[in-house]
C-alpha cells in the first residue's frame, strides 16, 4: 500500500470516529408533563415542557384543546424555574376527556420545531 | 427557490467569506514571505478580501432576515417589520447583534490596513473572525448550554480550523496562480510558499481533529444516528470528502511538495491539485451548511 493510500484509509477511519456528531442538530422534545398518552388524574394545572436546548417564549406557541377544539390553556408561555430548556402554559380546569396538544417553538438557534401530543384526563 | 435551499446557499456563502478571509490574513502573516512575491500577489488577495468582506455582509444581514421569518412564521418578504424585535428580545437576535459587532471591528480595521496590509492588522482580521466563529457556534446546538461552555470555545475552534484549512488552500491558489504567471523566476517562492501552506494546513488539521474529538467526546451516544438517518448519512458523505482531502493533503506534504525543488514544470501539477482541494472544501461547506439546515431528527 503505498504513501497516499494508506493516509487515505487512515484518515477516513480516524474521521468517523472522532468528527461532531450532533453539533449542527436542531432542538426536539425530551419529555413532556403530562407525559404523549397518558390518563391522568387529578387534572394537571398546567403542561409543561422539556427540549434538548434552549427555547424562546416569545415566539413560540403552545396550544392544548379539548376534543371539540375548545382552547384550554391560557396561552401564557413561561420557563420553568428560568430553565431556557423548558417550556410552561397554565390549564384551566380540565374536565375529564381527552385533549389534544400542539406545539411551535423556537430554539435558540433560530430553528422553529413543530410537534403534537395528547393526554387524557380520568 | 424553496427556502431551506435559499438558507442552505447564505449558509455556505457565508462560511466560504469567513474562510476566506481567515485563509487571506493567514497568507499575509504566513505564506508570504518575499517582498517582491508580496507586491505582485497583494493586489489579488486585496479582491479576494473585498469580494470576502461585501459577501459577509451581506449574508449577515440575509440571515437575519431568514431567521426572522422563520421565528415569525411568516413568508421572507413579510419579515421585516419583526427584525427589530428579534434582534431585541431572542437569544438569537443578542448573538447575531455579537457578531454584527465583530463584523464591523473587521471592516473597520480592513478599511484601515487595505494599502499597506501590516502583518498586526491581519492578526486582527483573525481575531475578529475568531470572533464572528464563536458567535456561529453559539446561535448552533454547540451553544445549548450557554456560550461561554467548553462545548461551545470547541465548536467554536473546530469551525475555525476548518476555516484556516480551506481558506488557507484558497489563498494560495491565488499566489501561485499570480507568482506562474511570472514564468519560472519565482519557482523559488512558490516552492517555500508551498511548503508553508503544508505547515500551515498541518497546524490546523491537528486544530479540526483534536476539537473534532473532544466534540465527539460529548457527543458519542448518538452514533446509532449515522446510518439511521438522512442527516446521518449526508455526515458520512461529508466526512468522505473531507477524507479526500486530507489524503491530498497527505500526499501534497509527502510526495508532490518534495518533488517540487528545483522542478519549476511540477508547480502546474501542484496547482491542480490544490483546485481540486478547495473544490472538495467548497463541497464540504455547502454539505455542512445542508446539514445545518436538515438537523438529525428529520428522517
Amino acid at each position: 500500500m503505498n504513501t497516499v493510500k494508506r493516509a487515505s484509509l487512515y484518515s477516513s477511519l480516524l474521521l468517523l470516529l472522532i468528527f461532531p456528531l450532533v453539533s449542527w442538530g436542531h432542538v426536539h422534545l425530551d419529555k413532556s408533563i403530562p407525559a404523549k398518552g397518558e390518563a391522568v388524574s387529578p387534572a394537571p394545572e398546567s403542561l409543561q415542557l422539556w427540549f434538548s436546548g434552549g427555547v424562546e417564549t416569545d415566539w413560540s406557541k403552545i396550544e392544548v384543546k379539548r376534543e371539540d377544539g375548545t382552547r384550554m390553556d391560557d396561552g401564557e408561555i413561561s420557563h420553568i424555574n428560568d430553565d431556557p430548556k423548558t417550556l410552561k402554559v397554565t390549564l384551566k380546569p380540565l374536565p375529564a376527556g381527552t385533549y389534544k396538544i400542539k406545539w411551535n417553538i423556537v430554539a435558540h438557534d433560530g430553528h422553529r420545531i413543530k410537534g403534537n401530543s395528547h393526554f387524557s384526563v380520568k | 427557490m424553496e427556502l431551506s435551499l435559499l438558507h442552505t446557499i447564505l449558509i455556505a456563502l457565508d462560511r466560504f467569506a469567513l474562510a476566506s478571509i481567515i485563509g487571506a490574513s493567514a497568507a499575509f502573516i504566513w505564506l508570504l514571505n518575499d517582498h517582491h512575491a508580496r507586491t505582485l500577489v497583494q493586489p489579488k488577495l486585496r479582491v479576494m478580501l473585498d469580494g470576502a468582506f461585501i459577501t459577509l455582509l451581506f449574508t449577515t444581514a440575509a440571515v437575519l432576515l431568514m431567521r426572522t421569518a422563520t421565528m415569525a412564521d411568516v413568508p421572507l418578504f413579510e419579515a421585516f417589520p419583526f427584525m427589530e424585535k428579534v434582534v431585541e428580545k431572542s437569544h438569537f437576535g443578542s448573538l447575531w447583534t455579537g457578531r454584527a459587532i465583530a463584523l464591523a471591528i473587521m471592516v473597520t480595521t480592513w478599511l484601515f490596513i487595505r494599502k499597506k496590509t501590516p502583518s498586526l492588522g491581519c492578526i486582527l482580521l483573525i481575531a475578529a473572525s475568531a470572533a464572528i466563529a464563536f458567535y456561529i457556534s453559539a446561535a448552533s446546538h454547540a451553544g445549548d448550554e450557554g456560550q461561554f461552555t467548553l462545548d461551545n470555545l470547541t465548536n467554536s475552534l473546530h469551525i475555525i480550523g476548518g476555516c484556516l484549512w480551506g481558506g488557507a488552500v484558497i489563498a494560495y491558489l491565488v499566489i501561485i496562480t499570480r507568482l506562474r504567471q511570472q514564468g519560472d523566476a519565482l519557482h523559488h517562492i512558490i516552492y517555500s510558499s508551498a511548503e508553508r501552506l503544508s505547515s500551515l494546513a498541518t497546524v490546523a488539521l491537528a486544530l479540526v481533529i483534536s476539537t473534532g474529538l473532544l466534540n465527539a467526546w460529548h457527543r458519542l451516544e448518538t452514533i446509532a444516528e449515522l446510518w439511521q438517518t438522512d442527516y446521518g448519512i449526508t455526515l458520512i458523505i461529508k466526512l468522505g470528502f473531507v477524507a479526500m482531502m486530507m489524503a491530498i493533503g497527505a500526499s501534497n506534504r509527502f510526495i508532490i511538495i518534495p518533488a517540487m525543488s528545483g522542478k519549476p514544470a511540477t508547480s502546474g501539477r501542484f496547482q491542480r491539485v490544490l483546485t481540486l482541494d478547495a473544490l472538495l472544501f467548497i463541497t464540504i461547506i455547502c454539505m455542512a451548511a445542508a446539514l445545518g439546515i436538515q438537523g438529525p431528527g428529520e428522517h
